[in-house]
Parts: C-alpha cells; sequence; structure tokens
C-alpha cells in the first residue's frame, strides 16, 4: 500500500479544518476536528444538536473502527464504572441521571453507520458501562483518508455536579458531547500493535484525546452568562428570548462550557492573553486575588518552561450551588475553587487556580494520557504549582500565610506523602484505576511532587528548568509517555553536566518513578576524643625506659561523624560539618553504603553535623533525625509549651464566666 | 456614687482574698503542668540531639512536627483529647473555687481563713456549676436566636435586606453580654449569702438586681469588661515577645504569671464589685 506523506495528510488536515483563526499557525496536527450546533434545553437540562466531526488516519494501518468517549452515560446508572469506582449513584429521581445518545450517524458518503454501533469496555468489561462507543466503518480507514461523522446526538446533563451537570439554573457542560478517540500506530507510547486508545470513564480519569479543533454554536436562553474554552467569535440574540454564541477553539484537548444567569464578569489581558473570569457576586471580594494567581502562572510557566500560546483564557469560580464543578481543567478553560467568605491568609483559592491552570501544560499541551500515565498530568502539574506558590506568597506560606504561621505547598505535599501508611505499596506506574489501597491521589500528586523537587535538589533549579523546556519544545501538542520525560531529562542532564551524576539519570528515576523505597538518612551520632600522645615503655640501651613522645600535644581530636542511611533509596547527599571554632566542612556522600563515617584530626572539635543541609532530598522522610548536635537547642520546645501553658490558663478564665 | 462605691468595695475585698487567689493560681498551673510538662518531656527525647528545633524557631513549621516520628504523632493526636480533659478539668476546678472566691469577697476580711475557702467552695460546687451551665446556655440559645437565625434566614433569601438586620442583631447580642455576667455574678452572691439550696430563685434573684438598679450594674460591668479585654489585649502583646535564650524565656514565663495573675485579680474585683452592689 503506498503511503501517503505525513506533510500531505497534515496539510490535508489544516485545510479542512478552515483557516487560522486564534493562533498564527497550527500548534498540532489536528487530526480531528469537530463542528457542533447545539442549544440548551434549561428545562429538560439537555444539550443537543447536530456535529461534524473528522479524523484522519496518519498511522500506516487500515483501521475499520471508530471509538468514541461518551462519557456523560457514566451517569446512566449506579453501575457505571465510574459509580463502581466510587460509590453512590447518580441521584434518586430521574432528573438526577446523565447520558448522552446518538440520534443518528452517517460517514461522509451518507452511508449509515446507526446499525454500526456498539459500546464496548476495554479497561474492565463491564457491561453496565456505556461510556466508549465503537463504531465499524463502512469502508474501513486506509493511511491517510478522513473519515467524516455526521451526528445527531442529545446529552442530558446530570444533576449532582462531579465534573459536569447541573445545579439549578447553573451548567457546567462538560465530556458532553462524542468525542473520538486516539488513534495509537504501533511505536507510539506503549503501543506494540496499532490500535485505539479509548478508556472509559473512571473516577480519577477522563483525558486523552487528540489536539483538535472546534468550532461550536451554543444557543442559551438570552440571561446566561456563557463562559468556553474557545475564543468568542460571535453573539447575536435570537427570538424567544434566546442568544446564538460562536466559539472557535484551535490546537485543545476537549471543548467545555458554562452558562449561568448569575456570573459577574472581570476581564484582564497577560501580555497577548485575553483573560476572562467568571464568578459569582457574593466573591467579588475575591476577584483581584484570582486574577493575580493565574498572571503569576502565567509568568512562571512562560518563563520556565514554554509559552502560553493561545490568546484567550477564561476560567470560572463555581457558585456554591455547583462547587461539584469546582477545580476542573480544560486547557483554555479551567474552574478554581473558593467558598463566599474565605480569609486571606489560606491561599486555597490561588492555589487551585494555579494548579487547574497548569493543566493547560500538564495534559494540554504535553497531552499525555491521564488513564495511563497519571503522575505525568497531576504530579508534574502538583510540582509546578507548588513551585509558583512558594515563589509568589512566599517560600513557607504557598498555602497558608498568616502572619505568625505558614505553610508551604511544598510541605503540603511532602507530609501527604511521608505521612501515608502506603507510601511502599506501588510505584508511580499503574494505570490510574490501579492504585492499590486507594493511593491514586498520594502516588501520583504528592509521590510524584516530592521526587521532582528531589530530582531538582540533586541536578539544580536550573537543570530541571531546562528539562521541562526540552520537554515542552520536543513534546508540545503531542502525546508524551513516561519514558519520554526519562530521556528528555538523561538528555539534558548529560548535556549540562556530562558524566557528573553518571551515565544517565536512570539510577534515580528506578528508585523513585520506577521504585517503591523510601529515603531516609541519619546522622547517628559524633564523637570527639582526645589522641594521646605516646606514653609507654620501651627498651633502651639502659634497659626499659619509660617514653614520653612531646612532639604531639595532647589538644588533638580524632572527631567522627556517624552516617545511616535508613531507607532502601540511595541518592548523593551533602554532609555539613561544623566545628567548634566555626570552621564548616562540606562533605559528599553516594549514599549506597548502609553507613557511613568522616572522620577529623584537628585541634577543633565537631560541634553540630547535618545531613543534607540545604534540604534538597525532599523525600527525606524524616528531617528530625537529619542533624546531630552535642548541644542541643531546647528553647523552641519550651517556648512552644510555655505558649500553650499561657494561652490555657487564660482561656480557661473566658469561658468560666 | 454607687458606682464609685462599687469599684472601690471591689478593689478592697479583691485585696482581702489575696490567698484565695494565690491558691486558685497555683492550682491551675498544676493541672496544666500536668499535661504540658509531659508533653515537653516527650517532644524532647523524640528530638533527642537533633538540630532540628531550629526550624521552629523563627515559628511554626510543619515538617517538623509532622517528621516527629510514629511515636509522637499518635501523642500529639491524643493531646487533643487531652486539651479537651484538662480544660473540662479546669472548668470544674474554676467553678469549684468560684464559691470559695465569693465567700471570701463577701466576707472581706484579710483575716478570711483558707480552711472557710476551702468549705464554702465544696459547699457552694454543685449549685454554682448548674447556675454557671444555666447561664452559659442562656447565652448560647441567645447566641444562636440572634447570630444564628438571622445568617441562616439571609442565606435562604437572596435579598439584601437582611444582612442589615443580622448586624444588628448581632450588636444587639454584643450589648447583652454584660447583662448575662450580672446575671450569673448576682446568683453567685445570692447563694454565697443564702446557702446553695434555691439555684433558681438565686438565677432569679439575678435577673431582679440588673433591673432594680440597672445603669449602675451595666455601666460597671462594661467598664469591668473593657479593662479585662484592654489587659488581655495588651498582655497578648507582650507575652508574644519570643526569646532566644533560656534565660529570657524563663523571665518570661514569671512575667507571664504575674500577668495572668493580675488577670484573676481583675475577675475578683468584677467578683467583688457585684457583692458589694447586692449589699447596698
Amino acid at each position: 500500500m503506498k503511503r501517503i506523506p505525513l506533510v500531505l495528510v497534515l496539510f490535508f488536515a489544516v485545510l479542512i479544518s478552515d483557516a487560522q483563526i486564534v493562533v498564527e499557525k497550527p500548534l498540532s496536527n489536528r487530526i480531528t476536528g469537530y463542528n457542533m450546533d447545539v442549544e440548551l434545553d434549561t428545562e429538560a437540562k439537555t444539550v443537543s444538536g447536530f456535529m461534524k466531526a473528522y479524523w484522519v488516519n496518519i498511522s500506516d494501518d487500515i483501521v475499520p473502527d471508530i471509538r468514541m468517549h461518551m462519557y456523560l452515560n457514566a451517569f446512566r446508572s449506579n453501575k457505571s464504572t465510574l459509580y463502581s469506582e466510587s460509590g453512590g449513584s447518580p441521584g434518586s429521581r430521574e432528573i438526577d441521571y446523565g447520558w448522552v445518545d446518538i440520534v443518528s450517524i452517517y460517514d461522509g458518503d451518507n452511508n449509515d453507520l446507526f446499525d454500526n454501533m456498539k459500546y464496548i469496555q476495554p479497561d474492565d468489561q463491564n457491561d453496565d458501562d456505556m461510556t466508549v462507543l465503537q463504531v465499524m466503518l463502512h469502508k474501513a480507514a486506509r493511511p491517510g483518508d478522513t473519515v467524516r461523522l455526521n451526528i445527531e446526538f442529545i446529552s442530558k446533563l446530570p444533576s449532582s455536579i462531579r465534573r459536569t451537570g447541573f445545579s439549578g439554573d447553573f451548567y457546567f457542560v462538560a465530556q458532553w458531547f462524542p468525542k473520538i478517540g486516539v488513534y495509537e500506530p504501533a511505536g507510539m507510547r506503549y503501543a506494540k500493535v496499532g490500535g485505539w486508545n479509548c478508556h472509559q470513564f473512571h473516577r480519577h480519569s477522563e483525558f486523552y484525546a487528540n489536539h483538535s479543533v472546534y468550532d461550536v454554536s451554543i444557543t442559551v436562553p438570552d440571561e446566561f452568562v456563557v463562559g468556553s474554552g474557545g475564543m468568542l467569535i460571535s453573539e447575536e440574540t435570537l427570538e424567544d428570548g434566546k442568544k446564538l454564541v460562536v466559539y472557535r477553539a484551535e490546537d485543545i484537548v476537549d471543548f467545555a462550557w458554562t452558562a449561568w444567569p448569575g456570573y459577574l464578569v472581570a476581564e484582564d489581558k497577560w501580555e497577548h492573553i485575553n483573560i476572562r473570569f467568571l464568578y459569582p457576586p457574593e466573591r467579588e471580594k475575591q476577584v483581584d486575588r484570582q486574577l493575580t494567581a493565574v498572571k503569576n502562572a502565567l509568568e512562571y510557566f512562560s518563563e520556565r518552561v514554554g509559552p502560553f500560546p493561545w490568546p484567550h483564557l477564561t476560567f470560572v469560580d463555581p457558585p456554591t450551588i455547583g462547587a461539584g464543578a469546582g477545580g476542573m481543567e480544560y486547557t483554555t478553560i479551567f474552574t478554581s475553587a473558593s467558598a463566599d467568605k474565605i480569609p486571606e491568609f489560606v491561599l486555597l483559592p490561588e492555589m487551585v487556580t494555579v494548579h487547574e491552570f497548569g493543566h493547560a501544560y500538564f495534559m494540554g499541551i504535553l497531552a499525555s494520557n491521564e488513564f495511563e500515565d497519571p503522575w505525568i498530568d497531576e504530579g508534574m502539574n502538583s510540582y509546578w504549582e507548588s513551585r509558583i506558590m512558594d515563589h509568589y506568597y512566599g517560600p513557607d506560606k504557598g498555602i497558608i500565610n498568616h502572619k505568625d504561621f505558614g505553610i508551604s505547598d511544598r510541605s503540603y505535599s511532602r507530609l501527604s506523602y511521608v505521612l501515608s501508611d502506603d507510601k511502599k505499596v506501588t510505584d508511580n506506574t499503574p494505570f490510574s484505576w490501579n492504585y492499590p489501597h486507594s493511593t491514586y491521589g498520594m502516588m501520583s500528586y504528592q509521590k510524584a511532587t516530592t521526587w521532582l523537587y528531589t530530582l531538582q535538589g540533586i541536578i539544580g533549579e536550573a537543570t530541571i528548568d531546562e528539562v521541562f523546556k526540552t520537554f515542552y519544545r520536543e513534546w508540545g501538542f503531542k502525546h508524551p509517555a513516561t519514558y519520554d520525560f526519562v530521556d528528555i531529562t538523561n538528555k539534558v542532564v548529560t548535556e549540562m553536566h556530562g558524566d557528573r551524576f553518571g551515565e544517565d539519570m536512570n539510577w534515580f528515576f528506578d528508585q523513585t518513578l520506577y521504585g517503591t523505597g523510601v529515603c531516609d538518612y541519619k546522622v547517628d551520632g559524633i564523637s570527639n576524643r582526645k589522641v594521646r600522645s605516646f606514653k609507654g615503655i620501651m627498651k633502651s640501651d639502659t634497659g626499659m625506659v619509660l617514653h614520653a613522645d612531646t612532639t604531639a600535644g595532647d589538644t588533638i581530636y580524632h572527631s567522627v561523624v556517624r552516617l545511616q542511611r535508613l531507607g532502601e533509596v540511595r541518592l548523593p547527599v551533602d554532609i555539613l560539618v561544623h566545628f567548634e571554632s566555626g570552621k564548616e566542612v562540606t562533605e559528599q556522600w553516594d549514599g549506597k553504603a548502609t553507613y557511613k563515617n568522616f572522620e577529623y584530626y584537628g585541634p577543633d572539635k565537631i560541634a553540630w553535623a547535618a545531613v543534607d543541609p540545604d534540604f534538597k532530598i525532599t523525600m527525606d522522610i524524616n528531617l528530625i533525625n537529619n542533624s546531630y548536635t552535642l548541644e542541643p537547642d531546647k528553647v523552641p520546645i519550651k517556648r512552644f509549651v510555655r505558649k500553650f501553658v499561657t494561652l490555657m490558663q487564660f482561656l480557661i478564665l473566658s469561658v468560666t464566666l | 456614687m454607687k458606682l464609685v462605691k462599687a469599684f472601690s468595695s471591689g478593689l478592697v475585698r479583691t485585696k482581702h482574698s489575696i490567698k484565695p487567689l494565690i491558691i486558685i493560681w497555683i492550682i491551675n498551673l498544676l493541672a496544666i503542668s500536668l499535661v504540658a510538662g509531659p508533653f515537653r518531656k516527650l517532644i524532647t527525647t523524640t528530638v533527642g540531639n537533633s538540630n532540628a528545633t531550629q526550624m521552629i524557631r523563627e515559628g511554626f513549621y510543619i515538617d517538623f512536627w509532622a517528621d516527629l516520628g510514629p511515636v509522637v504523632l499518635p501523642a500529639i493526636s491524643s493531646l487533643a483529647t487531652g486539651i479537651f480533659l484538662l480544660f473540662a478539668i479546669l472548668f470544674f476546678i474554676n467553678v469549684f473555687f468560684a464559691g470559695g472566691l465569693f465567700d471570701s469577697l463577701w466576707a472581706n476580711s484579710c483575716r478570711y481563713r483558707i480552711g472557710n475557702f476551702f468549705k464554702s467552695s465544696a459547699k457552694l460546687f454543685f449549685a454554682y456549676l448548674l447556675a454557671t451551665l444555666l447561664v452559659m446556655l442562656m447565652i448560647l440559645f441567645f447566641g444562636g436566636l440572634l447570630i444564628g437565625v438571622p445568617i441562616i434566614i439571609a442565606r435562604a433569601s437572596e435579598g439584601d435586606g437582611l444582612p442589615v438586620i443580622a448586624k444588628i442583631t448581632r450588636i444587639i447580642f454584643i450589648l447583652s453580654l454584660p447583662l448575662f455576667l450580672l446575671v450569673i455574678d448576682y446568683a453567685r452572691v445570692w447563694l454565697a449569702a443564702n446557702g446553695p439550696a434555691k439555684i433558681f430563685r438565686a438565677i432569679g434573684y439575678g435577673f431582679k438586681a440588673i433591673f432594680t438598679g440597672f445603669f449602675s450594674s451595666y455601666i460597671f460591668m462594661v467598664v469591668m469588661i473593657a479593662i479585662q479585654g484592654g489587659f488581655v489585649f495588651l498582655a497578648s502583646k507582650v507575652l508574644n515577645f519570643s526569646p532566644q535564650t533560656g534565660g529570657g524565656l524563663f523571665l518570661l514565663f514569671l512575667l507571664s504569671q504575674v500577668l495572668f495573675f493580675i488577670r484573676l485579680m481583675l475577675r475578683a474585683w468584677r467578683y467583688g464589685g457585684v457583692t458589694a452592689m447586692y449589699m447596698m
């Protein structure tokens, strides 16, 4: 079979996706595209209409079918995979349930494909799950073919919002239309043979799709304020109190939108990006906080990872009735999470905003498979969220920024991992629904964040920034897998540091990303012993005489720092040795042996020693044992207890009237 | 004139009750030390020779507390229970000694015997406990009515008129707090004077006494609350100081105890003033 050059295919793909409107030139190969015309029925809680979609077969395979995400069907029953994994039910009333139904489906040659549809369950063989649809094509798609589909569909939104749905007259419409999966030819990511990668809707994951072009026309009641992941092309008032809003989005992996009459809108601009923020009136006072947070994230990501390429960005703070839609990400639209009254020192809204924005990079631009590599999506993003929060709000105040105390975002991630009893249960490679003992969140978010910080500590901030810049350049608008990140890291580290860290960094990833061990280094103790000058009986011409060496004084010490590796993970660490004179020596230890001594001879005694004094090894599970001193400072503990005593004394008088 | 006499007589009565106040201070300190002491020892032992305490030199550092390890973390969570129990015990102790304190304030004699203090504390304990709990319930009920209900209504309604009402009811509640303190203080004086048998009558007397001399009683209580509030504010500022040496910390501890004792005297001054007004 004659192979059609990829360039021609891409050229064709661009042609059929119409002219450039949003970005200057295509950012992705755009092998899928959607043109939709839908209407929101606020009585029936449905979104219905027509969709023209295309998919280009850029593989060398002959593909007999198309697979599509039908994710609203996760809310069709309490037996769907989503509810089987999470428990619970969509609700008790008919209106509570959600579903998506195809009314008619034709291919580009007007062949009726309705009878060729079949729901399949590639992940768990759960017959009650209808979130993946297989459509057998009238004619198999040959390499270079474009498959066109004309679909009439109706989507009923669920009532209890879990990522998507309605609450009263608030709507967050996500995962709402039949969306084409990703065809992976052999060699792409983990695929050994060509095939569709189209997973069911799971409790913890929902994203893996092609970068696509979306032209979406939405009819809604006139009083609704609408926001979407697209750029607003036109808005037109219709008869019967309705309006038509038309959006176009380019090179994004999903299209979501929201509508609610109660939204207020704040607009801002950061460099070339028009920012639109939708929020409930009760949170007027938080607008500046939210806009500042998103601009901080834009600045940090642009400087250290890569540019945000779209000229538009919409984000939403859902009202209390729609809180279930909070904390979700759809690249050019995302939702934050907050409450009507939240103190300024609690940086939860900022943290969620930074995190969800970050998914524009990790999952949006670097479109990894959230089902199979959840740590890339959530772990990398949480790592950058922590860096951003601690950078802009204070190194120890990224989450709680009170004048009397603070909690850093890095500490939050580290402690979620360190304090977990299940931190050795598995590594970072299971599919999202296969993490045992409910460790998905801790493993894919916090453990990954913690070891990424550790990697940063070892190779340096500049190097890890360069790793991510390269990752962005080489894998932006593609589908990277775990090993692609490892390869990029190895390449960049070798380029920047030669063999300073060895042949590659696999030794690190084998223990952290692919490993289950923990890291714990300890200073076991220090000792200072006087070296005695020689004094003893020696044979001489006159017989046995007492001899004393006067060349060496009695003020020489043999000082020892004793180190231990308590965990399985072996990482290079610095040791800081502080002598009584104030002199300090920094030693390096490869951290491989179970114990190590550093010994010194001289007139100076060791006062204290610390392993990893700069706290580079974030994944060290115990920082208390990282140092040892001969004169422990008890004042901070006494001060804490003193405060406790006084507080109790004064407090009790207040409540005893 | 009645007001001036209440302040001055209250002060004199407080001076005559120094010994009971010293006992109350010591018992409070000992009770708290029963929890604070072992807690300090536990942390000190766990930290051992580590330099990690440097992490909390400048303030709260969550990694330090979290890393104390599998032995201390459950102990810290038990501490929450311990603090609750300690709080309950301190509550009973202070209610217990309030009986003796009122008795000494009533006696108003520098020759007041410590034996009488303990005897009165025991005699009046259950009556004082019941009266205190009843007035606390009244405060909670009123608080719920004047603060909670308007908030619930405001949340259920979309209009913007109710938050103003909520603010007004909140102010009314704050203004009514001195009245509740007067009720419990007058009731306790009545019980000290007439014996512990008739608790509800004592509370009834508390209400009656407010309205027979409303302005003098109310102004007295507002002034006392202002003085105590101002003192607590100043004390919190002073005690917020963080000495870096053991010696400085010890001095601050002594200062904190002096301030706490003054706080006890201010409380006694309030009780003494109400006792004086009762006798007028």
